[in-house]
């Protein structure tokens, strides 16, 4: 015996179509939301990578500069800038001299003569992670073996 | 249904993207990055590197690191251009014994294309772990100016990746798909393509199921890192002026010229002057130096105008190849970063008298039109399917050194076409087919794909025999030429599959080589993953037994204390087996105290129902191991707060 098909109703068809539709928006909802999230980081990315440039130019005064009272003062406003970056999950990379060069978070600027490859010898600007993304890589100087 | 990978597979820079609910889009590779460098290095422990992580080794490993491959590709040795670059690769080049190129990386020489290959492997396994499915199937674009052999070559090299190449398809044309100008036939366009390291422009004609390149032309040298550079050269003369301290030799004020003339050059796009403000940049025994100039777009348009009079004029002569008049362009496709400058898209449009199309991302337009192309293929989307066409004409010689065309460019494939020749002087006993390929009316000109020699010709004045020459090409493009002598029906015929220098077994034996590769990578994958998860567990247990030292047996501390030891040991070496066994085991005890633990807590605080009581362990194991993740590696992994 064999059963006969049955048309859906209209009211089936209906409800159907309406789940369906619900389904889409959901699923939109979660796209847009994954798609905000990746607009709002791409932001935080852009303009953290300028802070980053203050930083350096604060470090390289520091550098540069006899140590003061007067400058005490704007290397607190370094720290300043650095906690509102360590609270948008902006992190260091923490390059160490003496340690092998990994260009997942280094690149290497010069090179110097030396017995094996590869060894990092100098940090010549900070490196920064955001969401375990290089934002920017440690920028270092290693050695060659010639 | 899986996704069609569109490839943008560019010279300096290389883009993908997909259909992905019926909307073109690009998609980031694994470091997060909308682009990846076309580059590819070896390192002296062996070890493969493409894209951004290749670059960044470039300055300490340049003799094996390859960059621009693209200009090799699918060329002979011998090529005018090949022989322009190799002064300017810092890798080894030579010639292969069938005439092609090759290139030394690591310890192997490499053909080009094996080079593109290792790009196009990287982009589709990143484009998996993002998609979180699997793609086989690709549409990969090339330059208009491409033959036979590139495109060929092109197309191999995605097989080899592990692609099955749907379709190698003009970049022009790809730029022109994504601003949908394909939809409407009888359509003339210009497409002005100003990258980071070359320039092409290129005139097309949209026709039913095909678009034709009228024309195409451009400078494989001229790109918008020169106009950086200008910038930069700028800055060091005004700066060694100044101060007469020369910037291009002290490498961290080097980059940050490079990034503030970059920078410049981008606002220079939107205001009328910029600020180029490095402080610090050096110092002498008077004390630090500071660079702060400034630079107007007038100034900066000086600078570049010979890079831009040179474009214009390459647009103009282009338009006369392609015999189309400029009243009769439809509209003007602007691609690449460069062609954000405002001055290029004025001249463009004083030259042509129509405002350029440029609302699309100039850098990612090219990999959208791809993907758009695949998204038709799979009946995603509705435009033209472009049908693949013979990018160059295809002949032979004949009296004179003459190209006798037999097919002409453009033409859909699979195609055929014959035609009767005869010969040249009186009593010729044989006659030689040549076959060419190129649009020059001198056979001198044009390529030569392969030749043969019909003899046995009987004694005849000239004229008289009858030589039918066919030419075929096959779906695949493959093309055979035969010709036959219809008095003696003597016959003779070559085949010609786009000689990209490379063997169908040797295809297929780079093709494993790729997945073997693939294979490694996942194992390293899991290595490195495992070796991080190891790190956390061994620093949550030590924080664990710090903090709860107190309530822990001493006998169940030493043991968990060994097994931590243990674990230590192992988890720099490269035995994932062992790093596995060891992290489980440490786990599990670990856990088991943790379990204890909080039966005893329970013990003294009275739980309300045993249900709750449950659940909550499990959840906060869960959350221990969370936050090892999340806490510890970081730190581990090169990073600190």
């Amino acid at each position: 015996m064999t059963k006969k098909d049955k048309k859906p109703t209209k009211e089936q068809e209906y409800l159907s179509g309406w789940q369906r539709c619900q389904a889409d928006f959901l699923n939109y909802k979660k796209n847009e939301g994954v798609r905000l999230k990746g607009l709002v980081d791409y932001k935080i990315e852009e303009w953290a990578i300028e802070i980053l440039k203050i930083i350096d130019l604060f470090e390289r005064a520091e550098m540069e500069t006899k140590k003061t009272k007067e400058t005490e003062g704007f290397l607190h406003i370094k720290k300043y800038f650095e906690s509102f970056l360590f609270d948008q999950k902006i992190e260091k990379i923490n390059t160490k001299i003496g340690d092998k060069f990994n260009p997942e978070f280094e690149e290497v600027l010069e090179t110097e003569e030396g017995d094996e490859d590869g060894v990092i010898i100098d940090i010549i600007q900070k490196g920064y992670t955001f969401n375990d993304k290089v934002i920017r890589p440690t920028r270092i100087k290693v050695t060659k073996k010639l | 249904m899986t996704k069609i990978l569109g490839i943008d597979l560019g010279t300096t820079n290389s883009a993908m993207a997909a259909v992905i609910d019926g909307e073109p889009k690009i998609i980031e590779n694994k470091e997060g990055a909308r682009t990846t460098p076309s580059v590819v290095a070896i390192t002296s422990n062996n070890e493969r590197m493409v894209g951004v992580i290749a670059k960044r080794q470039q300055v300490t490993n340049p003799e094996h690191t390859v960059f621009s491959v693209k200009r090799l590709i699918g060329r002979k040795f011998s090529d005018v251009d090949v022989q322009k670059d190799l002064k300017l690769m810092p890798y080894e080049i030579r010639e292969a014994s069938d005439g092609s190129v090759e290139i030394k990386m690591g310890e192997k020489w490499h053909k080009p294309l094996e080079i593109s290959a290792m790009i196009l492997q990287k982009l589709k396994q990143d484009a998996e772990d993002k998609l979180g499915e699997k793609i086989d199937e690709v549409i990969i674009t090339c330059p208009a100016y491409f033959d036979d052999s590139q495109r060929k070559a092109t197309k191999v090299a995605g097989e080899i990746a592990g692609f099955k190449v749907k379709r190698v398809i003009n970049e022009p044309t790809a730029a022109a798909l994504a601003y949908g100008l394909t939809k409407n036939e009888d359509q003339q366009i210009v497409v002005y393509d100003f990258g980071g390291g070359t320039f092409d422009i290129s005139v097309l004609e949209v026709s039913k199921d095909t678009v034709e390149v009228k024309s195409t032309l451009g400078d494989t040298h001229l790109g918008g890192d020169d106009f950086d550079q200008k910038i930069i050269d700028w800055l060091v003369d005004k700066f060694k002026q100044d101060n007469g301290i020369d910037l291009s030799q002290d490498k961290l004020a080097l980059q940050r010229l490079k990034e503030g003339g970059e920078k410049a050059k981008i606002e220079l796009s939107t205001a009328m002057e910029t600020e180029i403000n490095l402080p610090f940049i050096t110092s002498d025994a008077s004390g630090p130096k500071h660079l702060n100039y400034k630079l107007s777009r007038a100034n900066f348009e000086e600078m570049v105008k010979s890079y831009i009079d040179t474009s214009i004029d390459l647009v103009k002569k282009a338009l006369s190849d392609s015999k189309i008049d400029k009243s009769e362009i439809d509209e003007i496709v602007l691609v690449g970063g460069q062609t954000r400058m405002p001055k290029i898209q004025e001249e463009i449009k004083n030259l042509i008298g129509k405002e350029p199309r440029k609302d699309i991302n100039p850098d990612e337009v090219v990999a959208m039109g791809a993907a758009i192309q695949g998204g038709i293929l799979k009946g995603d989307m509705k435009d033209v399917l472009l049908l693949d066409v013979t990018p160059l004409s295809l002949g032979i010689e004949t009296l004179g050194g003459v190209n006798t065309v037999l097919i002409n460019k453009n033409t859909t494939v699979p195609t055929s076409k014959k035609q009767v020749f005869s010969t040249a002087v009186e009593n010729q006993p044989s006659v030689e087919i040549k076959v060419l390929q190129g649009e020059r009316p001198m056979a001198t000109d044009n390529k030569t794909l392969g030749r043969f020699i019909l003899d046995g010709i009987p004694p005849a004045p000239r004229g008289v025999p009858q030589v039918e020459v066919s030419f075929e090409i096959d779906a695949n493009g493959i093309l055979q030429v035969s010709a036959v002598d219809k008095a003696s029906n003597k016959t003779q015929s070559i085949r010609i599959e786009g000689t990209c220098g490379i063997s169908d077994e040797e295809v297929e034996k780079l093709k494993k080589d790729a997945e073997l590769h693939a294979e490694e990578d996942k194992k390293k994958k899991e290595l490195i993953e495992a070796k991080n998860q190891a790190d956390a567990l061994v620093y949550t247990v030590k924080r664990t037994l710090d903090e709860a030292k107190d309530k822990i047996k001493d006998e169940e501390k030493k043991e968990v204390e060994a097994a931590a030891e243990e674990l230590n040991k192992v988890k720099n070496s490269d035995n994932l087996e062992e790093i596995k066994s060891k992290s489980d085991n440490l786990s599990k005890l670990i856990q088991k105290i943790g379990a204890q633990m909080y039966q005893d807590q329970q013990k003294t605080s009275e739980p309300e129902e045993g249900e709750v009581k449950e659940e909550t362990k499990e959840e906060t194991k869960e959350g221990e191991v969370k936050g090892e993740k999340k806490e510890e590696p970081k730190e581990e992994d090169k990073k600190e707060q």
